[in-house]
Order: structure tokens, then sequence, then C-alpha cells
């Protein structure tokens, strides 16, 4: 599991937990945006999104002690507090009184487009090639903060399905990477 | 549950978006660290999930960095004296240079000014025996110009030396005229007359056919030459004693020495 990634995230988790806050100036600037896709699609509300961003980085400042490498990367740790947060704050009252509601009517392909980055490891066309219920279901289930239960319910399919059908989109989708690389 | 449970039915997804009970949760967790297969596909899950966030990214406005960067949380943590010893030390070591710097400083001011103070005393010693040399220099400088001027005289072939003697009222006083006719210049030495009361001055009298002339009255210590008014005529020169100021005749009972010029 030893890249030179996660050793350059050892380090840069120890100067977060040093209190070093040029470690999270750099955080920022290398996860802010990734993060921030998943908050925006979750709460398709600018300045709500904003908001939860600034606290899933106060979040994560405050506890980075509690991040342990054994149990996943940096970068899970972070997106699940992303995921959380937006989950936390489309459910709050103040986004309730917003015109946007917590259905999934409405649902834009977001992988219609290639994204906002450069695409140097092909994903888009990897992408244009698994099927879209896979898109979907990844798209609700890991950009848009909804749970395996709300996506069974909206799509009319059991909850182990959900599980196992997202699950194998994922593969499926390491596999073609993959396979391009090969 | 199992390996192929835990690979297959989507629990390590699940565990990446954090959907798993904490029954399962610990389950997984376990797996995860002690199955290698279990730790690679979670591992590979991960990434895959990472992918797809960083290619389908959204930059946020610039304010947010800012807000994050000066949240009181982030700014009071980041403070040197809550990061820990090293930069504690950091800060000690930077009041220690500092207190040296200033203690170095006022030696130093200390010092200079000392030495400020002690040039600044011996220029003051120097002017002053400057100004003392110049005048010194003045003095010596005037002496000399009366000296050559004495000279001058006494070596002169149109200054004739005529001795006046002392007469019955001091006879050990003696005096030197030095007289130059056709100039009418008229020179005295007076250093062998006695002083006088404050009241009294010496007068010089130049007799013309019989009549006396005043040549100028003189005080009895006032150097070797004295320049007496101006004579074109004398048939002898003679010095009484007369009040301060002079006389308009001799008192001729006064007279201390009488001389005449060789003819």
């Amino acid at each position: 599991m030893a890249t030179t990634t996660t050793d350059f995230n050892i380090l840069l988790v120890k100067r977060l937990k040093n209190k070093d806050a040029t470690a999270l100036d750099y955080l920022y600037d290398h996860y802010s945006e990734a993060l921030y896709g998943i908050i925006f699609r979750t709460l398709n509300h600018q300045e709500i999104a904003e908001e939860t961003l600034h606290d899933v980085f106060i979040k994560i400042w405050d506890s980075i002690e509690s991040y342990d490498p054994g149990k996943g990367t940096l970068f899970t740790w972070m997106y699940r507090i992303a995921r959380n947060k937006a989950i936390d704050a489309r459910r709050s009252k103040d986004f309730k009184t917003t015109d946007k509601s917590d259905d999934i009517d409405g649902f834009v392909d977001m992988f219609q487009d290639s994204g906002n980055k450069e695409d140097y490891i092909g994903l888009s066309a990897v992408l244009s090639e698994i099927g879209k219920m896979c898109k979907k279901l990844i798209q609700l289930n890991f950009f848009m903060g909804y749970s395996h239960a709300e996506i069974s319910k909206n799509e009319e399919m059991p909850l182990g399905t959900v599980k196992t059908r997202l699950r194998n989109c994922l593969k499926d989708i390491k596999n073609k990477l993959r396979k391009d690389f090969e | 549950m199992n390996r192929e449970e835990i690979i297959t039915e989507g629990y390590l997804a699940a565990y990446i978006t954090g959907e798993l009970s904490a029954e399962q949760l610990a389950e997984v967790e376990q797996f995860i660290q002690d199955d290698e297969q279990v730790g690679d596909e979670f591992y590979e899950l991960q990434k895959t999930v990472e992918q797809l966030a960083f290619q389908y990214a959204i930059t946020p406005a610039t304010a947010v960095k800012r807000f994050i960067m000066e949240d009181p949380k982030v700014m009071t943590m980041s403070m040197p004296t809550a990061s820990g010893d090293r930069v504690g030390n950091g800060i000690k070591m930077l009041l220690a240079a500092s207190v040296v710097v200033t203690l170095l400083s006022a030696f130093a001011a200390v010092y200079f000014w000392n030495q400020w103070k002690n040039t600044d005393y011996r220029l003051a010693q120097l002017t002053a025996r400057n100004l003392e040399l110049a005048e010194s220099y003045h003095i010596v400088n005037q002496e000399l110009t009366d000296i050559r001027q004495d000279l001058a005289v006494l070596v002169s072939p149109e200054f004739s030396r005529i001795i006046l003697n002392g007469t019955d009222n001091a006879k050990d006083a003696k005096a030197v005229i030095y007289w130059n006719p056709d100039q009418e210049e008229v020179y005295l030495n007076s250093a062998n007359l006695a002083s006088l009361p404050q009241n009294q001055q010496y007068q010089l009298w130049a007799l013309i056919d019989g009549v006396p002339v005043d040549a100028g009255v003189f005080d009895a210590n006032e150097g070797t030459f004295q320049i007496m008014k101006n004579i074109a005529k004398a048939d002898a020169f003679a010095v009484t004693v007369e009040e301060s100021g002079g006389a308009a005749s001799p008192t001729l009972e006064t007279m201390q020495v009488y001389g005449e010029p060789q003819s």
C-alpha cells in the first residue's frame, strides 16, 4: 500500500498534527476542489456549499489527531468528513427554507462532460464505456451524498443490489483504467 | 462476515462513504488491517473514488480559503506559543539574541560616547594651545619687529648717539638718545632712570638757543627705546620730573640727566 503519495501524506499529516498552518494551506490548495465537487453536488447551492467547505476544513484542522492511516487514506478520511457535512447541511432547517430539496428528482448526469480537469488518466473515456446505471449510482452515492437506502427507494432497486452494483461499477472503472495503462 | 462477502457485497465502498453500522465498521476495519486481499481491494477502491473526485472537481470561490486561513481556530492554533517546544525555543533564542544585541549596542554607545567626549576635550585643549601659540607668536613677532627697528636705529649712520649723564639730583642716572636731525626722529633709552610716584612723569626737553622745547613725557620703566616728539634742532637734551601729563616749561630743580650732541 505504500506509495510516494502516502509517504508524502504521512509528512503532511504530521505537520497538520503539529498545527502547522502552512500544511493546511497546502492541503486546501491540493484537495479543496475535489472535496468541493462532492459538497456542491450534494447541496447544489453555492453559498451553503462554500460555508460547508469552510466547515469541512476547520473540522479537518480540529480533528486531524483522530485520523488513522491504518483505516484508510487521507483523502478517504477527508472525503467522509465532506460528505457527512454536506448531508448535514442538506438536512438542516436553513437548507429546507431554500427552494432546494433533498429529492433525487431533477437528476442531471454529471459525467456528460469530462470534468473541469485535464483528463490525464482517460477517466471520461472509461466512464463513457460503463453503463448508465453505474454512473448514476456512483454519482448519487459518492458525489451527491445519497445513502444506499435512499437510492434503493428512489431507483426501486433492492438494497443489497445497490451495494453490490456500486462495488462492481467502481471495480469496473478501476479495471478499465488499469487495462488502458497496460 | 467473511473475506468474500466484504469484497463482493459492497462493504468496502460503504466503509468509504461511512454508511456502515458500528458493528459492521469494526468487522470491516479488522479485515482491512489483517487481510491483505481485503486491504488491497480497499486501497484500489479508495484510489478510484479519489480519481473520480479529482476528475470532477469544482473550483470554489477564492474567498473561502482566506476565511479558513483567517479562522480564529486556525490563527490561534498556529500561534508560535501553541506550536510546540521547537518554535518556543526559537522564540527564546530570538529573545536571547535580541537581549545580547541590545546589551552590545548599549556598551558600544557608552564606549563611543566616552571616546567622543575624550576627543571633544582633547580638541578643546588643542584649540586653546593653538590660540596660546598664536598669541605667543604674535608677541614674539612684535618684539622681533621692535628689536629690528631698535637695531636699525642703533646701526644707522643717520642717528647720532647722545649720552645724558646724571645731575647732582640723580648721580647714578643715565639715559641715551638716538637722534636723526634730518628726519627729526628722537628715540630714548630710559632704562637707567629710577621709578617715579604715580602722579609724576619724566619729561624730555630739547634746548634750542637756550630755550627748552617739550620733546614728550615718559614713564621710567617703559622699555629700551621710546619714540619721542620730533626735534629738528637741539643744542642739548635734558630730562626733568614733572606732574603727570607734563609741564609747559621745565622745573629745572628736578633735572635728572643732561647731555649735548657732539658737534
